[in-house]
């Protein structure tokens, strides 16, 4: 099958008063046609940013774009003139944002702004487009979606408003669809509602959709693989029971750890990982997150190790000890972080 | 029209009164550090510009006795309409010889006292009866807005006209009769300011900790809503010296022999077509203070919330 | 939302009842006395029995209290009194005086609203370029020099200097007057437009030069909205995210901000109107302020305030129509 999206080696940066911010330091993976891709990472790991980049939303001044290639469906992104980009931007790749309040313009109809993308893309009059956004909204299980397309962004409930720019986003069946944080900024309720409904939609238009969050529970239920960022480098990439049960990076190691278990018995402590987010104007030097890894050993603070293949056909990692931490359990983790507490 | 200038300068802060219903402004910052303030101002070209220019002014106001030897106002027929780069008169002499250049310096002196003291005895009042229609609620505060509002119907020059008119033209009037009708957009934009800080978080958050109410007023809200009454108060000394201005080519200004910028213009009116010098050197010391004012106040403003970069 | 319409209006009442009360204050009860004004004064003093008949005939001699009452009465029923100076009735230099006003006014509104939103758009999508920078002094200059200057500038260099250089005739602006004739209550007959081309400018100087500092803050602080990003992430080209999508949000305090102008715009005309010979409301009030004429300053002044008042209510109420999260009386979810 070939890929919908092949991203290699993308370098986006900002310079800012502080200096220079290498935001996506390098980053290489691949979106195949149907498939949930899951960016997993904290804030600060570049995985909006990229998303941003692919989307052609990064302003170039004081954004830069070095290096690198976005293939989709075979044509260079970055090489593409502004207006061809733009026939691709929302039609043929979707993207829906974290806080559906001020991402939703406030003084529109619901109908118009989600009418406005078959009207741009697709050449439909007023009363077309707003026949679509009924059904759209439909789609995305808003009641009463004749009354819902006349209201207004504010007359809608946080789940309901992210639920509409769904609609908005799939209105012209994009081949991908990338939500950005698409259930931080609702209650938990009603996220696992919203997450529903980008699943069925998928099947519905057959679209891939790139999921990116910092919440690994999101993950674990949609994602078919997993790419865990850091510091605007990839930490590990590969299909999602492969990460969430075989990780082979301390940093998901990490972050697996400081998850509370509902099964687990026993009073175990949540297991941190020590230490602080890197600058990312200087990053720490070899492995970006050698000064946090319980692991760290002389060659990490020296070498930046590249992701590599590191079990199975395609499940890659970037840690110089990835194959020794195949037998490492939580428990292994949580004494190994303990004993570098105590001695600090 | 350059006389409701204050009104229209504060529909551009807060338009309309109290903020829409249902909507809270994210925007309120905590206050800034004083150093972080200077450096972006020094950052705005145009306002050090308009900062220079003030300071210029104020020490040519200030110095004016070392910088001329003239008399301000005195009259001298024989020396009467020169122009501009006579001997003895650098800027020239008005229709009955007073030497323009001292007058101008003079002036200054007028100009910024009429300004200054207007603006502080605007924002004075504005200051005390913003703050109590705020901090009081209720129908203290709904009576004083409505006071407010039956004020500011009034049409601003011509209650200043007729209050002049009534009372006789003079320095001291003028300043009196445009700090009374100028209080009421500060208190207004005051008001809205603190309204809009007492129901932040960070109000919360004091008040948690245990801060007293003195406390919380002078530590947390007054440092951040005194900004825009600065930068107000600064666009209405600017206001005030056009306003001066207006009311003096009304007739109803300072009066003579003491030279005013306003004044003098009116004066210049009469010999336009010959001597267009007597009108337009007075003209371009106005409007480079007020100019100056402006760029100032805009200064201010964009270096106390620097989100507008 | 007829509620919210009705107490507004009712507000009328104390508004206008406030600030007539604070003029007739100043007129009846501090020294002025209208009695030499009708007299004709030339230097002679007033026979006696001349400012007895007056004063009988305009009430002057009662006590303040029953001029007050009388003046209410009267006001109420529509009678706006005799101006002291002219003998005229009040509505009829009100009928010469507020439509012209009024149309000046509109004009400069209009002149507002088209050149300052434009010029603030292009300032704010041009940040920092040569066209904001310039864009600003000269909002800047607009707002700073005096009134009666720049309209002696105009004056001098559209109406004067062209005369005395002999240029022809339609290159020659009139320094003072009022057109006579007027199409659909705003458009000058003929050759008349030149009246008004001058005066309207001047008054709308300062004015252009606020809406277009406020549409290029506003639109800034709109450019950074997340719906921008959305607006972009549909695929839509620059100019429809600007407009359709900044611009719409952009104007809300904008438009509040014209119309306030529009409500002081009537009264304070007053400068413009005086250089340029205009015939107006802000002009006449001054003119009977100066000769005491009291009638003629309360009646004028009392239409100033109840336009200004209506005015100030119809743009809050057009505040809902432009930002829908105001409005009243919706339901919500």
């Amino acid at each position: 099958m070939e890929p919908l999206l092949i991203v290699e080696d993308l370098h986006t940066g900002f310079h800012t008063d502080g200096g220079y911010v290498q935001a996506v330091d390098g980053i290489s993976y691949e979106i195949y046609p149907g498939e949930t891709f899951a960016i997993v990472g904290e804030s600060g790991s570049g995985k909006s940013v990229s998303a941003l980049t692919i989307m052609g939303l990064i302003n170039v001044p004081p954004g830069e774009i070095k290096a690198g290639r976005i293939e989709w469906k075979g044509r260079d992104l970055l090489t593409l003139p502004e207006d061809e980009r733009r026939a691709i931007r929302g039609k043929e790749i979707a993207m829906i944002f974290q806080d559906p309040m001020t991402s939703l313009n406030p003084v529109h109809t619901i109908g118009r702004q989600i009418g406005e993308m078959s009207r741009t893309h697709e050449g439909a009059n007023k009363r077309q487009a707003r026949q679509k956004a009924v059904e759209l909204l439909d789609l995305v299980g808003i009641p009463q979606p004749d009354i819902r397309v006349d209201n207004y962004p504010h007359e809608f409930s946080g789940g309901m408003r992210q639920r509409a720019m769904i609609a908005m986003a799939i209105a012209c069946k994009p081949s991908l669809l990338i939500a950005d944080e698409p259930t931080t900024a609702l209650d938990v309720t009603v996220q696992a509602q919203v997450l529903e409904v980008i699943h069925d939609i998928r099947d519905e238009i057959d679209s891939a959709v790139m999921l990116i969050t910092h919440d690994l529970g999101v993950v674990a239920g949609m994602a078919d693989r997993v790419m865990v960022m850091y510091a605007g480098r990839q930490a590990e990439l590969g299909t999602a029971d492969e990460v969430f049960y075989e990780p082979r990076h301390p940093y998901t190691l990490g972050l697996l750890a400081s998850l509370p278990r509902v099964d687990e018995t026993g009073v175990e402590r949540l297991v941190p990982i020590i230490g602080h987010p890197p600058s990312l104007i200087n990053k720490p030097s070899g492995c970006v997150f050698h000064p946090r890894c319980p692991f760290a050993q002389e060659i990490c603070s020296s070498e930046v190790p590249e992701l590599r293949v590191v079990e199975g056909d395609a499940h890659m990692s970037a840690c110089h000890y990835a194959e020794t931490l195949r037998d490492v359990s939580r428990s292994d983790l949580a004494a190994t972080v303990e004993e570098l507490e105590e001695l600090a | 029209m350059a006389i409701s200038v204050p009104d229209r300068s504060l529909a551009e802060e807060h338009v309309g009164g109290a903020p829409p219903v249902g909507e809270t402004d994210h925007s309120v910052a905590p206050p800034t550090p004083r150093g972080d303030i200077w450096r972006r101002f020094k950052r705005n070209r145009l306002a050090m510009v308009g900062l220079v220019l003030i300071v210029v002014i104020v020490l040519a106001a200030i110095f004016a006795d070392f910088l001329t030897t003239g008399q301000p106002g005195k009259v001298n027929p024989a020396d009467a309409n020169q122009r501009l780069f006579s001997p003895g008169h650098p800027l020239g002499t008005d229709r009955v010889g007073r030497d323009l250049y001292t007058d101008v310096l003079y002036g200054a002196r007028v100009s910024l006292r009429i300004g200054i003291f207007a603006g502080l005895i605007a924002a004075s009042i504005g200051i005390v009866v913003g703050a109590i229609s705020a901090f009081y609620g209720r129908w203290i505060d709904t009576s004083i807005m409505r006071f407010t509002d039956i004020l500011l119907s009034l049409p601003y020059i011509l209650i200043a006209l007729a209050i002049i008119t009534v009372v006789g033209p003079g320095e001291r009037t003028v300043i009196l009769v445009l700090g009374l009708l100028g209080w009421m957009a500060i208190a207004r934009v005051l008001r809205a300011s603190i309204l809009q800080v007492k129901e932040t978080e960070y109000v919360d958050a004091a008040r948690a900790l245990g801060a007293s109410n003195r406390r919380i007023i002078f530590r947390h809200i007054l440092p951040n809503t005194i900004q825009p009454v600065i930068v107000y108060t600064t666009l209405f000394i600017g206001a005030a010296v056009l306003s001066e201005a207006a009311l003096s080519f009304l007739g109803v200004g300072v009066q003579r022999p003491t030279p005013a910028w306003g004044l003098m213009v009116a004066e210049g009116r009469r010999s336009l077509a010959n001597y267009p010098h007597m009108l337009f050197v007075p003209a371009i010391a106005l409007s480079i203070l007020v100019v100056a004012a402006v760029f100032v106040g805009d200064g201010l403003r964009d270096a106390l919330d620097p989100k507008l970069k | 939302m007829t509620g919210y319409v009705i107490r507004r209006l009712l507000l009328v009442i104390p508004v206008v009842w406030g600030a007539l009360t604070i003029l007739f204050i100043l007129f009846f009860i501090v020294p002025g006395d209208p009695v030499e004004l009708m007299a004709g004064a030339s230097g002679r003093a007033v026979p006696e029995a001349t400012r007895q008949a007056i004063e009988q005939q305009f009430g002057l001699d009662d006590p303040i209290i029953v001029q007050y009452g009388n003046f209410w009465k009267r006001t109420l029923t529509g009678d706006l009194g005799t101006s002291y100076a002219s003998r005229r009735p009040v509505s009829d230099i009100l009928g010469e005086t507020f439509p012209n006003s009024l149309r000046l006014a509109i004009w400069a509104i209009i002149i507002e609203t088209v050149i300052g939103i434009s010029a603030g758009v292009l300032a704010a999508v041009r940040q920092y370029s040569f066209a904001d920078g310039l864009t600003t002094v000269i909002t800047a200059l607009a707002a700073s020099i005096p009134v009666f200057v720049l309209g002696f500038l105009f004056q001098q260099v559209f109406g004067v200097f062209p005369n005395e250089q002999g240029w022809p005739e339609w290159a020659r602006m009139p320094v003072q007057g009022t057109p006579e004739h007027w199409n659909f209550f705003l458009f000058p007959s003929a050759s008349d437009w030149r009246y008004l081309i001058l005066p309207m400018i001047v008054l709308a100087s300062v004015g252009t030069a606020l809406v277009a500092r406020m549409t290029r803050t506003t639109m800034l602080e709109v450019a950074r909205a997340d719906y921008m990003r959305t607006a972009r992430a549909k695929g839509l080209n620059e100019r429809k995210v600007v407009l359709r999508h900044g611009l719409r949000n952009a104007l809300i305090p904008v438009v509040t901000l014209i119309g306030l102008d529009l409500a002081n715009l009537i009264g304070a005309a007053i400068i413009t109107e005086t250089v340029f010979n205009w015939r107006g409301m802000g002009r006449q009030i001054a003119t009977s302020i100066f000769r005491r004429d009291a009638p003629v300053v309360l009646g004028l002044t009392l239409v100033l305030v109840v336009a200004y008042v209506l005015i100030n209510l119809l743009v809050d109420l057009s505040y809902g129509f432009f930002d829908p999260r105001v409005r009243v009386g919706k339901e919500k979810s």
